[in-house]
């Protein structure tokens, strides 16, 4: 077991009150799963996405990690964002090159990673392209590079695709499962957290499926098909539906 | 001269989204339904069809958009190989080739963005010359073909 | 619920009352018992006016400004860190900060002179670090607060993204903070230059009760000149003064914003006119320079690799601190700042131990008569700040909105009023107001003129950075739908306008009642030209009578009145506006 959620509740507090995000989430998560956390918007589950990541510290409960309890930001998770967050002072390559710097990487190795990453994810050749100069598919391909750069254990992505048309995500999607198999990159472990179900349903081995707020744990379906899904044959089309209804 | 088409507004990803949305539809669709069902303008999805066309991955029968071996290659291909086919297709089109003529026939092999443009407006005169240039410097980048750097507006052609 | 942020209010009120009450024990210890200079042995320094001089004074006054200057930004850059990145320090800095700015600095100027100048008595290093001190005072309130505005309004993902990859500390200032805040940081140097300027003349001259004493400098020669009528001399020096700020505005401040632009969030742009500066393309292409840029890379990429070796085990340590803290969520981050809390708490409990007596004895004493009229006096002051409010806003208004619409005006408006600002009015006070009271005959419209001087610029300032940020969208729906003009502003460019014109406002509005010390009061040629005034009291206690008690009276009236109108009146609309017309 990789890492797990020890009965997680987050809570706010805003003017009018407290405000509950998160009740009572527990489940663990395996080496060289694919998990998508799916649920309608406001279920928390960008939130929880942040509390496995480290970013955010739960109200109660723990995320262990290799049986060890979390204090702070994981190192061995990178997190791939839904806006991108490119910082737009910085070409494509020294935006991944920061994320070495401050891993304590001399420059020359900065280089040469950053290149090779952004090479793998289609990039090579745009290396020195500044982020408002880029589509949001290429953009995201940046962050997707950066995220891998680091060659973490696991990789997080928020919302990954929702801002991308729609032609641009289904490229990207293959993408990120054709990163995902390879054996050749250091990930074997995503979490993905979408609102879209045929996206969760395409990718993932695992679908946790989040209640409106408090988020709390609906389901936890198995995938069991095998790669590519066809998204037009029944069974696919099956499990999707069997979501849908535990949302409604 | 081979006449000069004005690229259409979409980026490779796209053209890339569209090859897999047919093949997921068995490698041919009608082109209404097909923006209906990803829920798509029809003008959006245009661009993208023309670009696919152009760059000979798809062909057009009637109301319908076929994907032909070279798209299915396409899909099939890592994203080194990717590159390199749509490094070949773009260099068959004319805009590209006076491109890359130009940057080899430049001093230094480099060309400020200015003087890209002016000739830019020259081959397409009704076109915007500024979203053509993006778009075209976008494709030429994915293809290696020649590069741009933005902090001292010059077109490049990468070294061997 | 409800009390809890009555809760969350009173505690800013707390800090910002604390700092009040700091000033005013200042005021009462400073000022109770009289000033008495003649113990601090001073030389004067009176440099003989002549144009020859006139370089080399420039050069000392520019000198002083630069090193007040290079104070401003590392004290800015520092407080303004700490109030962005740790909520407990905002909630403390910010409204002393605030309180800061609204405060009349010119009052204190005596004050902060004795203090240098007692600690080193009758050294000229003394007095010019007092000058400095003055000028400091000056430029850094505006852009401490750009740069928290800056960093306080950084887009959630960007501190996200910094946070998940461990981006913090030295790098975490370097690569994200520091480009962040240098759109901001450039374009309130400018503004805080300008009004650097302007108070020259007053961080030069120090002349209080029996002393008469100066720096050579630009301010100097200027208000001799003045004096002595040697109009040509003035004309002079103004040339040297609006040469120096034009140069800086084309070598430095010009080539420095078209380069920070590309710090900017903005997500759109692809086409972006790349401004022409020479300075730029000298700065790119010119051999020299890639030999210094090239030695500047080695050297700082040796100190950051230093730096990193040293600081790594404690950031591991810094680390280990901040995740056992984590869990307790409401205590502050760090132990420290119990210990820095009770430090200056008892720093306040002593002050106001100290002042006691003298607030006692100041009551014993028999009031001085002219306290009668303090409260008239501040109502008039007000009402010609008003007056001079309501025509500066009646012309910057329309002039920022008008160069926020035409790039073209905007790249002359801003120019010009940088020129325009940096005039070191004062100088021209004594010719102002002859010329004004002889066609006008009255002296309240040369005073009302003189406050316009220093509240108009900061306005303009603030509305043309504040109406540039109308969203592109916004501005093309206007015209779309064909709105009527009046319609328009009312409806879609004044609400997205209005938290900077409340910033402006304020600020102007302090910048007014810091003039209003010099502007109310004047003796020219043995004439005496006066108003009744808050200012006009101010500074003939201070400067001519050094009458102790009064001094407190009136200066306490006026720093309470300045609050007072701050919080009740700018702060609530600051809230309103912030609150029914955010731009989302």
């Amino acid at each position: 077991m990789l890492l797990q959620l020890d009965k997680i509740n987050h809570a706010y507090a805003k003017p009018q009150g407290r405000v509950v995000v998160l009740k009572n989430v527990t489940a663990s998560i395996d080496e060289r799963e694919f998990v998508a956390i799916v649920g309608p918007s406001g279920c928390g589950k960008s939130t929880l996405l942040r509390i496995i990541a480290g970013l955010v510290a739960p109200t109660s409960g723990r995320v262990l990690y290799k049986d060890k309890p979390q204090t702070g930001v994981n190192a061995e998770c990178a997190m791939v964002f839904q806006s991108f967050g490119l910082f737009p002072w910085f070409t494509v390559r020294e935006n991944v090159e920061l994320a070495l710097e401050a891993l304590g990487l001399p420059p020359r190795t900065q280089r040469t990673r950053a290149e090779f990453y952004l090479d793998r994810v289609g990039l090579g050749g745009s290396e020195g392209a500044y982020p408002r100069e880029l589509s949001g598919g290429m953009k995201q391909r940046a962050g997707l590079a950066r995220a891998l750069a680091v060659e973490p254990n696991v990789l997080l992505m928020d919302e990954p695709f929702s801002s991308l048309d729609v032609l641009t995500s289904i490229t990207l999607r293959e993408e990120v499962l054709r990163i995902w198999e390879d054996k050749e990159f250091s990930v074997h472990t995503v979490i993905m957290v979408t609102h879209i179900i045929e996206e969760a349903v395409e990718l993932a081995d695992r679908v946790v499926i989040l209640s409106p707020r408090p988020g709390r744990i609906v389901d936890d379906l198995r995938i069991d098909l095998p790669r590519p899904r066809d998204k037009r044959q029944q069974p696919f089309i099956e499990y999707v539906d069997r979501i849908f209804s535990k949302l409604a | 001269m081979p006449t000069i088409e004005p690229l259409p507004h979409t980026t490779l990803s796209q053209i890339v989204g569209l090859l897999e949305a047919l093949n997921d539809r068995g490698g041919k669709d009608d082109i209404y339904k097909l923006a209906k069902e990803l829920n798509l303008e029809l003008g959006d999805l245009m661009a993208a069809l023309r670009a696919a066309e152009t760059l000979e991955f798809v062909t057009t029968p009637g109301g319908d958009v076929e994907l032909n071996d070279l798209g299915r290659k396409m899909l099939k291909a890592r994203t080194a190989g990717r590159k390199k086919l749509f490094h070949a297709q773009i260099q068959k089109l004319p805009l590209f080739a006076q491109l890359h003529q130009l940057l080899e026939q430049a001093p230094g092999k480099r060309l400020d963005k200015e003087t890209v443009l002016e000739e830019l407006s020259k081959w397409l005169p009704d076109e915007d010359t500024g979203q053509l240039f993006q778009t075209a410097i976008n494709w030429s980048r994915y293809a290696e073909l020649f590069g741009y750097d933005q902090d001292t507006g010059d077109c490049f052609l990468p070294e061997e | 619920m409800a009390r809890r942020r009555r809760w969350r209010v009173n505690r800013q009120a707390l800090v910002y009352g604390t700092g009040l009450l700091v000033i005013l024990c200042a005021v009462v210890l400073f000022y109770a018992r009289g000033i008495d200079l003649t113990r601090l042995r001073l030389r004067s320094l009176r440099v003989p006016l002549a144009l020859e001089t006139l370089p080399g004074v420039a050069l000392l006054s520019l000198g002083r400004m630069a090193v007040a200057y290079l104070l401003a930004l590392v004290f800015s850059l520092t407080v303004a860190y700490a109030a962005a990145t740790n909520r407990w320090a905002e909630r403390v800095l910010m409204p002393l900060l605030d309180l800061f700015q609204s405060v009349p600095i010119l009052g204190f100027f005596p004050a902060a002179v004795y203090l240098f100048i007692s600690m080193a008595p009758g050294h000229r290093i003394a007095i010019e670090l007092a000058s400095i001190f003055l000028i400091f005072t000056s430029q850094v309130w505006n852009m401490a607060f750009g740069v928290y505005e800056a960093w306080s309004t950084l887009p959630h993902e960007t501190t996200e993204v910094a946070q998940a990859y461990g981006i913090r500390g030295w790098l975490g200032f370097r690569r994200v903070y520091w480009p962040a805040c240098l759109p901001r940081l450039i374009y309130n140097s400018i503004a805080s230059w300008a009004n650097g300027w302007y108070f020259l003349i007053a961080c030069e001259i120090i002349a209080i009760g029996p002393l008469d004493y100066e720096l050579p400098g630009l301010g100097s020669f200027l208000v001799h000149a003045a004096e002595e009528g040697r109009l040509d001399l003035l004309l002079a020096g103004l040339a040297m003064l609006l040469t120096i700020v034009i140069a800086m505005e084309l070598l430095l401040w010009r080539p420095l914003s078209i380069w920070a632009a590309k710090f900017r969030f903005e997500q759109t742009a692809t086409t972006m006119q790349r401004q022409e500066s020479f300075m730029i393309q000298w700065w790119s292409r010119s051999p020299i320079t890639r030999q210094t840029r090239r030695l500047f890379r080695l050297v700082s990429r040796w100190f950051v690799r230093t730096m990193r070796r040293r600081s790594w085990p404690q950031e591991q340590a810094r680390l280990a601190v901040e995740q056992t803290q984590r869990v307790l969520q409401r205590a502050p981050q760090h132990s420290a700042w119990w210990l820095l809390a009770a430090l200056a708490g008892a720093l306040v409990v002593w002050m106001v131990f100290k002042a006691a007596g003298p607030v006692v004895g100041l009551f014993q004493e028999p009031v001085p008569p002219e306290v009668r009229e303090i409260p008239g006096a501040l109502g008039a002051s007000f009402l010609r700040l008003l007056v001079a409010y309501l025509i500066a806003l009646a012309w910057t208004l329309p002039v920022a909105i008008w160069a926020s619409e035409r790039a073209a005006v905007a790249r002359i408006v801003i120019p010009i009023a940088e020129i325009a600002a940096s005039v070191p009015a004062m100088a021209l006070f004594p010719i102002i107001v002859v010329v004004v009271v002889r066609y006008l005959g009255d002296m309240n419209g040369a005073s009302i003129l003189l406050l316009l001087t220093g509240m108009q610029w900061y306005l303009l300032f603030n509305l043309v950075a504040g109406a540039s940020t109308v969203p592109g969208e916004l501005r093309e729906a206007g015209r779309a739908f064909r709105l009527p003009r009046p319609l328009y502003w009312r409806r879609v460019l004044l609400p997205a306008i209005a938290p900077s014109l409340i910033t402006g406002s304020i600020t102007a509005w302090g910048g007014g009642w810091n003039a209003l010390i010099v502007s109310e009061y004047f003796v020219y040629h043995g004439h005496t030209y006066a108003v009744h005034g808050i200012g006009a009291i101010l500074n003939r206690a201070i400067y001519e009578t050094g009458n102790g008690p009064l001094i407190v009276y009136s200066l306490a009236a006026m720093v309470g009145a300045v609050v007072i109108l701050t919080q009740v009146i700018w702060r609530r609309a600051y809230r309103i506006a912030s609150v029914r017309y955010r731009l989302d």
